[in-house]
């Protein structure tokens, strides 16, 4: 476990920006400017009304502006090619795969391999539906996803058949430069810790740190050891709000990412009051600074 | 079931635009390479850059003679829609065009959400052609059916247009439900033109009835001439406007000479065509400079007309 100083990222607030690209080009050249390492998007790609009566009762709602994460990274590959681009993350089961492999590759190209591909199994059930896909077989088939992925990242013809994918010997091209796209596994609940502990290149810990998030690494170790996997093999990332007037707490928790051997950690300015692209602007500025002086 | 408001497809007034297929086959995966061709079509005063779709190739080695097309893992083909928004960023004055998205193989929903996207990044310049495509190897890989493409692309047609124009979509068709769900961000077209692209007559007349437009493949003058004659029966018995319906054939270098150019172009322009692609694949260029030489020379020739 290393205690090198974590590579520092914000996380786009999409939802409380105007829909603009203006914003978008203005945010990702800005957090450039800054010296920021990485750009971080959620996915979502239908929202819903609060009368939505499926088995899971949350919704995205469809009032709140988010472009689709594989075109918006293409544009930000486009305006800030010193940017990494990286999903907080991609629903995976709720897409195709072979389709998810031919897009990252694509950004692959275009960032020079400047891509992290951060996936989850989500939770809003709307959203398989209107795709199409299965919510209740997303864990089982999210596993062969990620195998899939990798076939067809590192093979230019690949002959596939699981419980869920069927391939005849065909491939994508382009495929990434280095035959491989990192694929980080950002997960909350305890089943879902110890598969990004056992197949993830990396770990988003989806949680505040505090009390939970020191529970959510020591499971997280706990896998690796079972397995024993060596932690420097992977990566681990962790997310920081940005509180207002909070920089002791902004320290605090930089710190304690970094004693934890976070490899990455992501600023949160979303869902915290600011109320314009300069305040959260302004405030990712702030926290580059603190974070910086560590 | 709507009909988008073409013209805009034809730009304003009806306004004839020249565009560019972009030569993904060949031009390779230098990003200087591909910044160079965008700003140098553009500087030429080509209006709009075509790209064609495939997600996967199947294996020329381990199919063989299954495949019916060239393609196998050896053609690279930049996604549409990633290919896209980068180059929105480099020329946001351009159109982006996909000529065809084989869009039966695709999620719909998911594509409603990238050409929305993609339209806001190029403020409101995104053309969807869509086509149902020949490799059933490519449907297999993505999970999608083959055998009811044609089919399923109407509904596909239908839901999309929806998704772009409603905020909030409730839809129970036969392969398609959605549950009062939405895209935000809206397009700024709504809805985005939406074409049909390809050769055998039910996608002719498909297009007459359902789309914004159409892309002929190559073919002969003969071929031609029915398409057109097919288009104009097919319309008036449905009782839409041909002259709100674009119609954007591809003129190709390869093989031909600038005598070809010419007479090709004025056929169309005596059709009333309201767009025209040069395509300069196949003609054996080894650099992008050579595809750009090439386009150079067609946007002068017509210009000379």
């Amino acid at each position: 476990m290393s205690s090198h100083a974590p590579r520092i990222g914000a996380k786009i607030p999409q939802t409380e920006l105007t829909g603009s690209i203006d914003d978008i080009r203005t945010y990702a050249t800005t957090i450039r400017d800054l010296g920021f390492d990485h750009i971080t998007s959620e996915d979502h790609v239908v929202g819903g009304t609060p009368t939505y009566q499926g088995a899971a009762r949350n919704v995205f709602s469809n009032e709140l502006p988010v472009q689709e994460i594989f075109s918006l990274f293409a544009y930000v590959a486009g305006i800030a090619p010193e940017l990494e681009v990286a999903s907080g993350v991609l629903i995976l089961p709720q897409r195709q795969t072979a389709l998810v492999a031919k897009q990252v590759a694509a950004i692959d190209t275009l960032t020079g391999g400047k891509v992290r591909l951060g996936v989850g199994i989500g939770w809003s059930e709307l959203e398989y539906v209107a795709l199409g896909e299965t919510w209740t077989t997303r864990a089982g088939r999210f596993e062969e996803q990620i195998e899939v992925l990798r076939a067809l990242w590192s093979n230019s013809v690949v002959d596939y058949h699981g419980s869920f994918h069927s391939l005849d010997e065909a491939g994508i091209n382009p495929r990434p430069a280095s035959g491989q796209v990192p694929i980080w596994i950002g997960a909350a609940a305890e089943p879902a810790i110890r598969r990004a502990a056992r197949i993830g290149d990396g770990f988003i810990l989806l949680g505040r740190i505090g009390e939970e998030a020191e529970r959510q690494l020591e499971t997280f170790h706990d896998e690796l050891r079972r397995i024993d996997r060596d932690p420097v093999e992977v990566g681990l990332e962790g997310w920081i709000n940005l509180t207002p007037h909070a920089d002791t707490i902004w320290k605090r928790d930089l710190d304690a990412w970094t004693s934890a051997g976070a490899s990455h950690v992501t600023l949160v300015t979303e869902r915290l009051g600011y109320r314009t692209l300069e305040e959260h602007l302004d405030v990712l500025a702030h926290g580059m600074e603190v974070a910086r002086s560590l | 079931m709507s009909i988008g408001s073409t013209p805009a497809s034809a730009g304003p007034a009806g306004e004839f635009r020249i565009g560019t297929v972009f030569p993904q086959i060949e031009i390779g995966n230098d990003l200087d390479d591909i910044r160079t061709y965008a700003i140098t079509v553009r500087e030429l005063g080509y209006r709009h850059i075509l790209a064609y779709d495939h997600v996967l190739s199947g294996s020329q080695q381990a199919h063989h003679p299954k495949l019916i097309n060239r393609y196998d893992e050896n053609s690279p083909f930049h996604e549409v829609f990633v290919l896209f928004g980068y180059l929105a960023a480099i020329v946001p004055d351009l159109e982006m065009v996909t000529g065809v998205l084989i869009l039966p193989q695709r999620q719909t929903a998911l594509v409603a959400k990238q050409s929305a996207t993609l339209d806001l990044l190029t403020g409101g310049k995104t053309r969807l052609g869509v086509g149902i495509g020949w490799n059933d190897i490519e449907y297999q890989g993505l999970g999608e059916d083959f055998g009811n493409r044609g089919k399923r692309l109407e509904e596909q047609m239908d839901v999309l247009r929806t998704l772009w124009r409603d905020e909030i979509v409730s839809y129970n068709g036969t392969w398609h439900t959605i549950d009062q769900a939405g895209l935000a961000p809206m397009p700024v077209q709504r809805p985005i033109p939406l074409w049909i692209g390809g050769s055998a007559e039910v996608a002719v007349r498909r297009a007459a009835r359902l789309a914004d437009g159409f892309f002929p493949n190559s073919g002969s003058r003969e071929t031609y001439e029915w398409i057109m004659g097919t288009l104009r029966d097919e319309m008036q018995r449905n009782d839409r406007n041909p002259a709100t319906f674009g119609i954007e054939p591809r003129i190709s270098v390869a093989g031909t000479n600038p005598d070809d150019w010419k007479r090709d172009y004025s056929w169309w322009r005596e059709q009333g065509v309201s767009h025209l692609t040069v395509n300069t694949m196949g003609a054996k260029f080894t650099s992008v400079q050579q595809h750009l030489d090439a386009l150079d020379r067609a946007m002068r020739i017509i210009g000379e007309m």
